[in-house]
């Protein structure tokens, strides 16, 4: 698996539309396929993709909302692309947007275009700071080192850290601040440089 | 060298010298440095708004001819005899230039101490009435700019006279200049002009009560007197009107300036909103952004609707009429479209200097939307959080049109076959081996050929009357995953790195979607051949099996339970088999529309019965369903407008019915939710 390549998770039913994405952007993005919403959910929550793309008709019991809305409760920062059949769905789009989808492409003959820019769009509006200590955490030596104990004594491991943060819950928010204000502390001090 | 100052002895010190000015000074700041009457005239009725006015009249008297008269009347706040001696009557001061927002918080406009000398400008003599409220006196001022013309006078030396005057009614209070003795004859174009350098003033407003009104009042040009009324408006390259009511229904109308029109409706079963009903209006302006981006309006130029929203930008409350602040100040960016814009690039969210906006609210229906007790806003509960989603989504709706009308309409067949060209001429620029070489050109027949399949589908469709949107969805993934494999096909053959295994599941995978896309030929051309050839003799309930039998794979991929009630008994009638056809596969069409967004059980309910008198077919599904409003309309070709996919085959049902002189009709569904199409046709107009 390469390491260095942004990890998409594609969710449709349309399996061959699906494979022809995988190939148009194999070269840049590592590409999973998965048919329906629960395996979707599955993977996001495995996996740490770097972008979701889903049709928003999705066969199964769970509807697109469903699964967008169940995704962003697992992780908030994940930016979701819908797929959409035509264009002039207007509504559902609409609907997406409320829901958190970062953007939206139609299957319409622009879509070998638009599609990796509407990715590249994506991945250059990450959270930096996110993404840097995810990397960060990812090359630890040991991934179960406590890095964080709280007043209250509850413990941190880098893993459960960025977890918290990604899923923008109340200790999350108060994490990913410490960390920001620690770091500007330490560089105003000069104990680290940047 | 000698540097040394030279210091003579003082004799005596003399009277020290002033600078001076002689009367003449009025015309050079007024005549000479204001260009012209209208920006003269203009800058008085700038004034008048610093001043707080809400009402100012211009009434121009026998301006067609030569020593006319204007009266420029406003409700200003006025100025005492003090404030007008130290602050109108001293040249160079900068009131203005300290306090910049007016005490109704306006900001101001005119510029500074320009004001006299466009008096100047415009008139000989002027007579100046100033009311101040709250008193019983008010002050007449004489001016003779005449008197300054002189050789002998000095500037400061010329004397204008002051009247204390009394006054009727105590509350009164603005500014009155009577222009007489013109010094330009005014004609239509030039009040034309002038009312149109009005609208950087005129705050653009609807439903609403507008805090500052310019009324024009000319008996030599009646058909340009009157309030002048903003030309923004007509200006907006797009007006978003949305309304939200009470039961939570919204509805989204956009209309760009060709009156192209499309429209949405939402309903919220899951909450009503606490807001109450609330109407919008949004209008948009490009003002040149970006390069591309080509920007003529119609009367006004780019830099006045620039000019325009700079001070009227941004989305306002109105209660009862009245402006809620600060929403829509200058500046006030309360519905975040501007982070909206830069976190979504590429959607085409509206800047909100781009944007005028108007939200109407009462204190009756909208009892939730309450002040914060500091009176600089409303309170954050859920009522305004409701009331701001149903505003947002409005403005999403707004940047998904423009976003749609950017996009250029490319069949898929022009697209395909592009491509095809231009991995054709790739091919023969590089330099990957022969046998490669041939495999991607045997690839790119196989391309070609699905876009001569398409073509068929496109016209026979047409000719049968089914609307190419309705269908569309079963196409629409091939097309779009042959585009895709052959874009990789492009980059494999231009990069020259074409791996034998991508170009062998590349080559299959077209190869099968063009299946894909030649089965649903067959299965449309099928139809069209049986259509129309001769009344027969004809088992409806086999007609019906058969069509259904068609869609059974598309039911079943798409999680549609069928439920169907057919009669037992066999009637036999004689009609166009292709018309029944016709009929059902409209509305199949039509119900596989209504279920797509449907989550949950999906179903389609199927009921052909015959009486003695007539046939009684009902056609339920639990999708969206269809508001009893429309029931009539959808009948109407493009009544849902393109944009909604229903298009025109609800339309061929009525006129097929119509001909066997049956009817039908839109009922609530049968099922839980959904709509129901009742068509019934007696069973002797079948004979």
């Amino acid at each position: 698996m390469s390491q260095s390549k942004p990890k998409i998770l594609v969710i449709d039913d349309e399996r061959d539309w699906a494979d022809s994405v995988q190939m148009l952007l194999q070269d840049r993005y590592h590409i999973d396929i998965v048919e329906t919403g629960e395996e979707g959910l599955r993977k996001v929550k495995e996996i740490d993709y770097d972008m979701v793309l889903m049709d928003w008709q999705l066969m199964g019991a769970k509807s697109g909302t469903d699964v967008m809305v169940e995704i962003k409760e697992f992780n908030k920062i994940i930016p979701v692309i819908l797929v959409s059949g035509k264009i002039d769905e207007r509504k559902p789009i609409i609907e997406a947007i409320h829901k958190g989808i970062a953007d939206y492409v139609e299957k319409d003959p622009d879509l070998p275009v638009e599609l990796p820019n509407a990715i590249e769009r994506q991945l250059e509006h990450r959270d930096r700071i996110v993404t840097a200590l995810d990397r960060w955490f990812r090359e630890l030596e040991n991934p179960d080192q406590v890095l964080i104990r709280t007043l209250s004594g509850k413990e941190y491991t880098g893993r459960q850290i960025i977890d918290e943060i990604k899923k923008d819950s109340p200790i999350g928010r108060e994490l990913r601040e410490g960390i920001i204000r620690t770091t500007l502390d330490l560089i105003l001090r000069g104990k680290v440089s940047v | 060298m000698e540097t040394k100052e030279r210091l003579e002895p003082v004799l005596e010190e003399l009277e020290p010298v002033r600078f001076r000015f002689k009367g003449k000074i009025a015309r050079l700041l007024g005549r000479e440095s204001v260009s012209n009457a209208i920006v003269a005239l203009t800058e008085l009725v700038k004034n008048a708004y610093d001043a707080d006015a809400t009402l100012v009249v211009v009434a121009f008297e026998g301006v067609t001819k030569s020593e006319g008269r204007i009266r420029i009347i406003d409700n200003g706040t006025g100025m005492t005899y003090e404030e007008f001696k130290e602050r109108w009557m001293v040249v160079g001061t900068d009131y203005k230039e300290r306090k910049r927002v007016t005490p109704s918080g306006r900001i101001m406009v005119g510029e500074k101490g320009i004001g006299r000398f466009a008096v100047e400008r415009l008139a000989r003599r002027v007579e100046i009435i100033s009311k101040v409220k709250g008193k019983d006196t008010q002050i007449r001022v004489l001016i003779d700019w005449d008197q300054y013309e002189s050789e002998k006078s000095f500037f400061d030396a010329i004397e204008n006279k002051v009247f204390l005057e009394s006054k009727k009614d105590p509350s009164e209070h603005g500014l009155e200049l009577i222009l007489s003795e013109l010094r330009d004859k005014w004609d239509a174009s030039s009040l034309q002009e002038f009312m149109r350098q009005m609208n950087i003033l005129i705050p653009p407003v609807e439903f609403a009560r507008k805090d500052f009104v310019v009324e024009v009042r000319t008996p030599e040009f009646p058909d340009l007197s009157g309030e002048i009324q903003s030309l923004i408006f007509r200006e907006a390259f797009y007006t978003l009107t949305a309304t939200l009511e009470s039961s939570g229904k919204a509805t989204y109308e956009v209309v760009d300036r060709d009156g192209k029109r499309s429209v949405e409706t939402f309903i919220d079963t899951e909450k009503t909103p606490q807001c109450g009903p609330i109407k919008f209006k949004l209008y948009f302006y490009p003002r040149g952004f970006a390069k591309d981006e080509k920007v003529d309006y119609k009367v006004l130029d780019l830099a006045e609707v620039r000019a325009i929203l700079d001070n009227f930008h941004g989305i306002r409350i109105y209660r009862d009429g009245f402006r809620v602040k600060p929403y829509g100040d200058p500046g006030n960016d309360w519905l975040d479209l501007n982070s909206k814009r830069l976190i979504r690039p590429g959607r085409l969210f509206p800047d909100n200097r781009q944007v005028i906006g108007i939200v109407e609210i009462f204190r009756d229906k909208n009892p939730d939307l309450i002040d914060t007790t500091t009176r600089e806003g409303l309170i954050r509960n859920r009522a305004f959080s409701d009331m701001f989603n149903f505003l947002e989504r409005a403005v999403e709706y707004l940047s998904i049109r423009r976003r749609k009308d950017r996009k250029e309409e490319k069949p898929p067949v022009t697209v395909i076959r592009a491509q095809v060209e231009r991995i054709n001429s790739a091919i023969k620029r590089s330099n990957i081996p022969i046998p490669i070489k041939n495999r991607v050109l045997l690839t790119l027949k196989g391309i070609e050929e699905s876009a001569l399949g398409l073509v068929m589908v496109y016209r026979n469709l047409a000719s049968l009357g089914i609307t190419v949107l309705g269908v569309a969805h079963e196409i629409t993934n091939p097309i779009s995953t042959i585009l895709n494999y052959s874009e990789a096909l492009l980059i494999m053959v231009q990069t020259g790195e074409v791996d034998i295994d991508q170009l062998e599941k590349a080559a299959k995978n077209i190869r099968s979607n063009i299946l894909r896309i030649s089965e649903f030929i067959d299965f449309v051309v099928a139809y069209n051949r049986r259509k129309r050839r001769k009344r027969l003799k004809t088992d409806l309930r086999e007609v019906l099996n058969g069509v259904l039998d068609g869609y059974r794979a598309i039911f079943q991929k798409r999680g549609i339970s069928l439920i169907t009630e057919i009669d037992k008994e066999p009637k036999e009638v004689f009609i166009y088999r292709g018309d029944f056809e016709s009929i059902l596969i409209n509305l199949i069409t039509n119900s596989l529309e209504a279920l797509r967004f449907k989550s949950g059980k999906r179903i389609i309910k199927v009921s052909l019965m015959f009486d003695s008198e007539a046939m009684h077919l009902r056609f339920s599904d639990n999708g969206r369903g269809i508001p009893i409003e429309n029931r009539e309309l959808i009948f109407e070709p493009f009544f849902t407008t393109k944009e909604d996919g229903t298009g025109v085959g609800l339309k061929i049902i009525r006129e097929i019915v119509q001909e066997y002189g049956g009817s039908v009709q839109v009922l609530d569904s049968e099922l839980e939710n959904g709509a129901t199409f009742k068509v019934e046709i007696a069973t002797r107009s079948m004979m």
